[in-house]
């Protein structure tokens, strides 16, 4: 019996202890009347959501509001994080600040929260048709990021060249929308679209893409990629067969940065993760307030270039 | 020697029982003790709603680890579960939603393409021969899962008819359909295990292959019938997270086979095969709901949460080894 209860006495510590790992503020019922925003990731444990998570803090601290933080392990889990919606929707916060892994499967667990009375912040994905009682999407504007990348393309090369588009799968809405912004900005300055092919957001499939496009046409000046991983890739197929060409990225990570600086890639229409974050919380907080607030907030673009580069890659660290 | 063999099974069973009904009792007092730490931390934990959530959130992963138990009392696994659940849900969609079926036919046909690829892991097992479950069962794992990505290229389906969504999101009264659903689950699962032949042989083939054999007991028979049933109850975990959820998409179930092996092994279960009992299993799975959801409750880092439930699987494991020495020294 000795054994049995050194075990269950560990099981009893391991859950105490948790409760010192939970970040930040501890839930409790005396909290002084502060503010209480939740907000539910796709995941917590990748750069990018890191990021999104930094700026909410940031605006947390500012406000001066108790924030719940939760995402599952992974962006495929996706049952978990409708489960941390509803487990997080029990304490009653002002708002819920909401990114969905897959948007169709969130319908049920919003239709709760909007029937408690909690309004929904969606920040960096949309809702689909089936919910459409949000309080507002945060987001980067993609056509007008694509739009933006292109034009500072254009004004370093001047006007009448050849560009290519690569962009995601087909149907993903948001590599889509940013090819279309930036082949109708080389359009309106005069390019010639060589070619506009999916590189399905992979490194390897733009590599193999841009590599196709050039046996037919080593003519290029401009190449846009919906995504950084593949304008790494479509760069590689272009040193490769050495022509000098500029190639514009869209996020804005790490390596992508890195080859700026490095004089490969001639830029990256950045998203702004940290403002995503920041405007989930403080918008909640002006919804607490009872100000209203637009249905659509463009959480805006950075452009960044050589001259840019080491200072946003500073800024990641 | 046959009655000598039968009457040897039996004796086993006996002398097991004193040392069941001991676990079983383990089992419960943890997860009571559980509750009652996560209770003093957080005082969400036991309002109605939590409680709700908590049960309604387990439904999926209790219905699932049913076809875990079985595998699993048979010496063997079935890691396909969350593979055949996604493929099973995804081809309901598109009955249902893209082609119009009735809502009860596609559910029938949804249960049926569940349990059609848990006889093909039967049939690999027995038939073609192949060497452990833990193989022919990962073939069909990525079979399932690549062809549910590859049924609507990825896209989830949405829009399923009042009737599929009943068991998922409906509460008859104030208790969760879904909750109702897994005590009828389990309590039919219980009767056919004890006062059934094909469910006293499934005990006996986990116990001892060659014994069963030679005893009279068709084996690949007994396999097949797992393997179909552990199907069909991924195929009606789908059903009721299709109704959680309002969606089927390809990436459901991913990673369900691990749960549902922990909630099991929890459910002390033995790896080897013939002991075990199905009521445990239910409690193994509230352990993990409930340890995830109080996690939530006390806003734990998820990464934090694997970690703890990795610890739990093995303080369950250990504890059933103290068990297990105690019980042959008191012998």
């Amino acid at each position: 019996m000795k054994k049995v209860s050194v075990v269950i006495l560990i099981l009893a510590l391991l859950l105490v202890s948790a409760n010192m790992f939970a970040q930040g503020s501890k839930e409790s019922s005396d909290d002084g009347g502060k503010l209480k925003v939740a907000m539910v990731l796709k995941t917590l444990s990748s750069e990018y959501w890191k990021r999104v998570v930094n700026g909410a803090v940031e605006a947390a601290e500012k406000y001066d509001v108790e924030l719940i933080k939760l995402g599952p392990p992974s962006e495929d889990a996706v049952e978990q994080q409708i489960n941390m919606v509803q487990d997080v929707l029990t304490s009653n916060p002002v708002a819920l600040v909401f990114s969905p892994s897959q948007p169709a499967t969130a319908v049920n667990v919003l239709m709760k929260a909007k029937e408690k009375g909690i309004p929904v912040i969606l920040v960096d994905t949309p809702m689909g048709n089936d919910f459409t009682d949000f309080a507002t999407f945060i987001g980067t504007e993609n056509y007008a990021a694509g739009k933006l990348g292109a034009e500072v393309m254009i004004k370093a090369l001047g006007k009448n060249k050849k560009a290519v588009v690569i962009e995601g799968a087909p149907g993903n809405p948001t590599t889509t929308q940013r090819a279309d912004g930036a082949e109708e900005a080389f359009k309106a300055a005069g390019y010639q679209i060589l070619s506009r092919q999916p590189g399905y957001s992979d490194r390897e499939r733009a590599y193999t893409t841009m590599q196709n496009i050039l046996q037919a046409n080593k003519d290029v000046d401009a190449v846009f990629c919906s995504n950084d991983e593949m304008a790494l890739g479509a760069l590689r197929a272009l040193q490769q067969a050495g022509v000098d060409a500029a190639v514009m990225g869209t996020d804005g990570n790490k390596g992508a940065l890195e080859s700026i600086i490095a004089g490969g890639l001639f830029g990256s229409a950045a998203q702004k993760p940290e403002m995503m974050g920041y405007l989930g919380v403080e918008y909640a907080v002006k919804l607490a307030r009872g100000e209203t607030i637009e249905k659509r907030i463009d959480s805006g673009v950075d452009i960044i270039t050589i001259e840019t580069a080491q200072a946003a890659l500073d800024s990641l660290k | 020697m046959m009655n000598a063999l039968l009457q040897n099974i039996r004796k086993t069973f006996k002398r097991r029982k004193k040392s069941e009904g001991r676990r079983s009792f383990g089992i419960l007092l943890s997860l009571i003790v559980l509750c009652a730490i996560i209770a003093i931390l957080s005082p969400r934990f036991l309002t109605i709603d939590n409680l709700r959530n908590v049960t309604s959130q387990a439904t999926v992963s209790a219905v699932v680890s049913i076809g875990l138990f079985l595998a699993i009392l048979t010496g063997g696994i079935d890691l396909s579960v969350g593979s055949i659940l996604a493929l099973s849900i995804m081809m309901m969609g598109i009955f249902q939603v893209n082609l119009g079926l009735d809502p009860y036919l596609s559910m029938l046909l949804c249960l049926g393409v569940g349990s059609l690829v848990g006889l093909l892991n039967g049939l690999l097992l027995t038939k073609l021969k192949l060497p452990h479950p833990f193989i022919s069962t990962m073939g069909t794992q990525k079979i399932a899962r690549g062809l549910s990505l590859a049924v609507t290229a990825a896209a989830p389906i949405s829009g399923f008819a009042v009737p599929v969504e009943f068991l998922g999101s409906r509460s008859i009264g104030p208790i969760p359909a879904s909750v109702i659903l897994v005590i009828v689950l389990y309590v039919t699962m219980y009767l056919f295990l004890t006062n059934t032949a094909t469910g006293r042989h499934i005990y006996a083939v986990g116990g001892n292959v060659e014994a069963s054999r030679l005893s009279g007991i068709n084996v690949d028979k007994v396999l097949c019938i797992v393997y179909t049933l552990s199907g069909f109850m991924a195929a009606l975990g789908g059903i009721v997270l299709v109704g959680r959820v309002n969606a089927a998409y390809p990436l459901a179930g991913q990673d369900y086979e691990t749960d549902a092996i922990a909630a099991v092994i929890i459910g002390g279960s033995s790896f080897s095969g013939g002991v075990g009992k199905i009521y445990n299993t239910v409690v193994g799975v509230l352990i993990i709901a409930v340890l995830r959801n109080g996690l939530n409750l006390l806003n734990v880092d998820s990464a934090f949460q694997t970690v703890a439930i990795g610890v739990v699987i093995i303080l369950a494991v250990y504890l059933d080894v103290i068990r297990q020495k105690k019980s042959k020294i008191s012998k």
